[in-house]
């Protein structure tokens, strides 16, 4: 079990795995807690709510771009309330299971309590979705929007906390 | 021979000096890079307040458990205004903000029905209100809400709250989310409906009933505030 968490951590970390993984939440919060330099982008969303799709091809796009560039920017796009089998429906459907790693990473959360689980992502969340949380535990950084993004706004929010490295 | 000696111990005291130094420095280093994370910190949670208001301000601000709600007035898809106090003989109000597109909103459609089929008789009806704007989701006009409580013969009122006074009021910011109020319109619980949105016959917490029976015994709600996903409300832009 420990090497297995080990496995998914260093996953995370070097973004060995690529298209949709489930994740506990245990594995969530490990990948929140790293203590590195890299900033972690951390979208909720689910195949059944509009405006997380609407929102996904930004998370993409932005996320190659910047791995392009060599910045070290990870994003985590984690279904909720979602059927592993179906959201690997939808991303075959939408061609983003073929998206070779290490930006952005697909997968399912598997923890079944809301009122568990939303409480570690905000605490005043009431879970609302789409939202996205900045985050790198090593330098304090934890940003959370509630909100559907544009392209534009995913920038800027990435860049402001970039410039605090 | 000696002279050698000493400038052994000399070494030996250098090494151990720079030693010495090398880790105060250290350690120098390490409290400054945490104060700095420090207000790092303090300055990101400055920052976090104005994102998760950005788009609703009012929200954020909405009724916590124990605040008196206000009542409201607001068109049903009978096409008569209804308020909190039309109703004479409740001991309380299930004031659940739901709308017709949300495929969460809609998988707690039949348990919403159910639960006014249960609850109305003993004292607390569901008052069911869309906020959504339909400029932004045409699927929650008051057209098709009309259409949907028709299709699926709502007994309890489905309400228009076209400015969004009354969601922002509440501090609703998804669909569904539940207010039960009491008699004197004191909110006693806010959440989810229970602990399973996408089985209703695997759910093992309920919520909303749970908390209706304890104020029916005339106890206090044991679990009064609860978190489930939901789809964000449509605000006007």
């Amino acid at each position: 079990m420990k090497n297995f968490t080990l496995f998914w951590l260093s996953c995370l970390l070097t973004g060995q795995l690529y298209a949709q993984k489930t994740l506990s939440l245990a594995e969530l919060k490990q990948a929140m807690d790293t203590q590195d330099d890299t900033l972690r982008v951390i979208n909720l969303w689910a195949t059944w709510c509009k405006p997380c799709v609407e929102e996904l091809p930004y998370f993409i796009a932005v996320g190659k771009e910047l791995h392009a560039k060599g910045e070290k920017v990870k994003f985590l796009l984690v279904a909720v309330e979602d059927k592993p089998a179906t959201v690997q429906a939808f991303l075959q459907k939408k061609g983003y299971d073929q998206i070779m790693n290490p930006n952005p990473l697909f997968c399912v959360l598997t923890e079944k309590d809301a009122n568990v689980w939303i409480p570690q992502i905000d605490a005043k969340w009431e879970g609302e979705i789409p939202a996205t949380l900045l985050i790198n535990a090593k330098q304090a950084i934890r940003a959370f929007y509630p909100k559907q993004m544009t392209r534009t706004e995913l920038e800027n929010i990435i860049s402001s906390h970039q410039k605090k490295n | 021979m000696s002279e050698t000696k000493k400038s052994g111990s000399n070494i030996a005291f250098i090494g151990l000096f720079v030693t010495i130094a090398m880790s105060l420095f250290t350690v120098f280093i390490a409290t400054s890079q945490k104060r700095k994370n420090d207000k790092e910190a303090k300055t990101e949670k400055a920052s976090v307040a104005p994102a998760s208001i950005d788009k609703n301000p009012e929200a954020v601000l909405g009724y916590q458990v124990g605040d008196q709600a206000d009542d409201f007035s607001l068109k049903s898809t009978e096409g008569k205004q209804v308020a909190l106090k039309d109703y004479k003989d409740a001991k309380g109000y299930l004031v659940i903000f739901t709308c017709n597109h949300c495929p969460y909103a809609k998988m707690y459609e039949d348990r919403i029905i159910e639960l006014h089929k249960t609850f109305e008789a003993q004292g607390y009806p569901v008052v069911a209100i869309n906020p959504n704007d339909p400029t932004i989701q045409p699927d929650d006009s008051f057209d098709k809400m009309q259409e949907r409580a028709k299709e699926k013969s709502f007994k309890f009122a489905y309400l228009f709250d076209e400015t969004q006074e009354t969601a922002r009021k509440f501090g609703a910011t998804k669909t569904p989310h539940v207010f039960l109020l009491d008699k004197e319109r004191k909110v006693r619980y806010i959440g989810a409906i229970d602990d399973n949105a996408q089985d209703a016959s695997q759910a093992s917490k309920f919520y909303v009933a749970d908390a209706i029976k304890e104020l029916l015994k005339g106890a206090t709600v044991s679990v009064n505030n609860t978190k489930a996903v939901g789809c964000s409300i449509k605000w006007k832009q």
